[in-house]
């Protein structure tokens, strides 16, 4: 199913949650939306599901109005991120739960929904916790449950609202790895919400960057690492380091910054911004360098240095300890980035280079 | 060295907190229950049945019952029908109507008795439309009624409230999305979610009827086998200082509600055990 979302806006009172999104999802494909807590990810995905509704906009899947549309007709399968299971029900009753509701005419026999369940049960590596409820499950198991429950009705459209937000980190891994395999084996146009960017570039085929219920940038992980479309998403990706430079003749200029592993901007001459990865810049020993290293700190794989100038500003800079040079405290360093996004000094997007997306004219801070 | 046999709980004060409800629990409920008892005991199975086994008793008991168990039959749909509006609905005056409802609670019953009466008599504001259709509240068994629902609606309202307050909007839009309309939703998903605190509830108001003299004698009429409820037999014997009849007619309604009151707890665990949860 192929979704068409656009200019999309919501209100809740005087907050101004969505403000015009356009989006495009192709059939069968796996798209994150990325932002922070309060960027309006849930909204846009209750929206998608006919459990909210947009004040402006439309929403075309296969070209079907959806707004038209209630919830019940959309064969939605929506993972909620607290799970909501049926807390009477046991872990099969919940999963036929969707088949089970049809009209009698749609459905299925007795049998073929057993049948089905069993089979999902297998899918969810879960058969053994068929008869047991919800409050006798873990964390990792209600999340599989919800998922099944989800899949049974073999959504025309799978939505996920953080689906792995309460779990423990090596579980995580795990059921990313399972749900990538389960989208393969079902190739439904899946949606799901997260605000770790780990997790949204390693599962997605492409992802949605939100901020102030905007879309900031929509792209693969290599795309919006290298060239971030706005100052937020730059941020956002974790380049935490803002210099302000010169811009001369499509280079940025600054003392103490060897910016000549940068490409080109073909950007107007004047001042600007650069911001860095602190884990994408080398040190260069050069006396002449306003830098000073003035702590560092190892956390076995990761030395983290911090650089100070005579004004009293610090960078940090994060170094692999095995293959990066020894650094001594008290020398100067010079700053070489390998990767880093320039925008205009007035915060106007313009990071160079092929941009995924049309490029916001405005960016509101 | 052997691990000690007796395993200590983790919650400290068990065993003095244990003491202190046991001894209160019997001084309060199971001493009279106990005297109510011996008494009975001391007059004799066939006294007991003698007492009991005549017209006006039988009338009496069966009135009460039937009544309290109409009351708290209503309690529960209006109650549980109450509790879910208050909480889910925001409109103008919801806090007054949410502090009314325990109003009964608070209320001497005796005073409820003849508000109600004052209303619903021939003469009173809805009495003498009730009347004009020919429908007479006040001194028959709707009066009755009226008063055993007045007393017992808080029961079931405020046991179900709280629950309703917990039950996430999330459930019930995931039963949507799974194709559920609402009165499905309603049945399968909301209404066992519900059961357990409304079952609760429904056995509290019935079990307040049952008990319940103040508020009925003034509405009531207090007509021999037709609106004269047990317990009002039972302080009739009293006034005559015929206390062994007294006691006898005590028991009779002590088992049945005893009886009553068991099938509503084994309804209640095979429920929970059903439904695996709470
Ligand atoms: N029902 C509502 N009434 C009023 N405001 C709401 C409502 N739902 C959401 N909001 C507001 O809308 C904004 C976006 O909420 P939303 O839940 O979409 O954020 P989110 O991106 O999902 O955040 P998170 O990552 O924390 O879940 C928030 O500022 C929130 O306070
Ligand atoms: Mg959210």
């Amino acid at each position: 199913m192929t979704i068409a979302i656009s200019s999309l806006t919501k209100s809740f009172g005087p907050t101004h949650v969505l403000r015009g999104i356009d989006l495009g999802i192709e059939a069968g494909e796996l798209v994150a939306l990325l932002g922070p807590s309060g960027s309006g990810k849930t909204t846009l995905l209750k929206i998608i599901a006919g459990l909210d509704w947009p004040d402006a906009g439309a929403l075309a899947v296969d070209g079907q109005d959806w707004l038209a549309l209630p919830a019940q007709k959309r064969r939605i399968g929506f993972v909620f991120q607290s799970y909501a299971l049926f807390p009477h029900m046991t872990v099969r009753d919940n999963i036929a739960f969707g088949l089970t509701v049809r009209p009698r005419a749609e459905r299925p026999g007795k049998s073929v929904i057993a049948a089905r369940v069993d089979q999902l049960l297998g899918l969810l590596q879960i058969p053994h916790l068929a008869d047991r409820f919800p409050t006798q499950l873990s964390g990792g198991q209600r999340q599989r449950v919800a998922l099944g429950r989800a899949l049974a009705i073999e959504p025309s459209v799978l939505l996920l609202d953080e689906p792995f937000g309460a779990l423990d980190a090596a579980i995580r891994r795990d059921l990313r790895r399972w749900l990538r395999e389960v989208h393969e084996a079902t190739k439904s146009t899946t949606i799901f919400v997260t605000h770790d960017q780990e997790e949204a570039f390693e599962m997605a085929d492409r992802v949605v960057v939100m901020g102030e219920g905007r879309i900031e940038q929509i792209g693969t992980a290599d795309q919006i690492h290298d060239h971030p479309a706005s100052p937020f998403v730059a941020r956002f990706m974790g380049a935490v380091v803002e210099l302000p430079v010169a811009l001369r003749a499509g280079r940025v200029e600054a003392a103490g910054l060897d910016a000549s592993a940068l490409e080109r901007r073909a950007m107007a001459d004047g001042p600007a911004r650069l911001f860095l990865r602190p884990d994408a810049i080398a040190l260069e020993p050069d006396a002449a360098s306003p830098w000073v290293l003035s702590h560092k700190a190892s956390n076995g794989a990761v030395i983290r240095a911090t650089l100070r100038r005579e004004d009293g500003t610090e960078l940090p800079v994060d170094l692999l300890r095995h293959s990066a040079p020894e650094v001594t405290l008290g020398a100067a360093y010079r700053l070489r980035p390998l990767t880093g996004a320039v925008f205009s000094a007035e915060g106007a997007a313009q990071s160079g280079g092929p941009s995924p997306l049309p490029l916001l004219k405005e960016h509101r801070k | 060295m052997g691990r000690p046999l007796v395993h200590r709980s983790p919650m400290p004060g068990l065993g003095l907190s244990m003491g202190i409800t046991l001894t209160m629990l019997s001084l309060v409920v199971l001493l009279p229950i106990g005297a109510l008892l011996l008494k009975g005991a001391s007059y004799g199975i066939e006294g007991i049945w003698e007492t009991v086994n005549r017209e006006r008793v039988w009338a009496a008991l069966f009135l009460s019952f039937r009544l309290s168990l109409f009351a708290a039959v209503f309690n529960l749909i209006f109650g549980v029908l109450l509790a879910w509006v208050l909480v889910r609905y925001r409109f103008p005056g919801r806090r007054i109507l949410d502090a009314s409802v325990d109003l009964p609670f608070a209320l001497p019953t005796a005073v409820a008795g003849i508000a109600l009466t004052a209303l619903y008599a021939p003469n009173g504001a809805f009495g003498s439309l009730a009347a004009s259709i020919g429908w007479k509240i006040a001194y028959s068994q709707w009066g009755i009624l009226l008063a055993l629902v007045f007393v017992g609606l808080p029961f079931v309202t405020r046991t179900v409230q709280p629950v309703v307050e917990e039950i996430e909007r999330e459930v019930e839009e995931a039963s949507a999305t799974l194709g559920a309309t609402r009165l499905h939703t309603l049945r399968h998903v909301i209404a066992p979610m519900l059961a357990p605190a409304a079952l609760t509830g429904f056995a509290l108001a019935l079990a307040r009827a049952v008990g319940e003299y103040g508020s009925v004698i003034f509405i009531a009429g207090n007509i021999p086998l037709v609106t004269e409820i047990a317990p009002l037999l039972i302080v009739i014997q009293l006034e005559e200082f015929n206390y062994d009849a007294a006691a006898a007619i005590g028991i009779a309604m002590l088992l049945i509600s005893f009886a009553m009151l068991l099938v509503i707890n084994l309804i209640q665990v095979w429920s929970r055990r059903r439904i695996g949860y709470v």
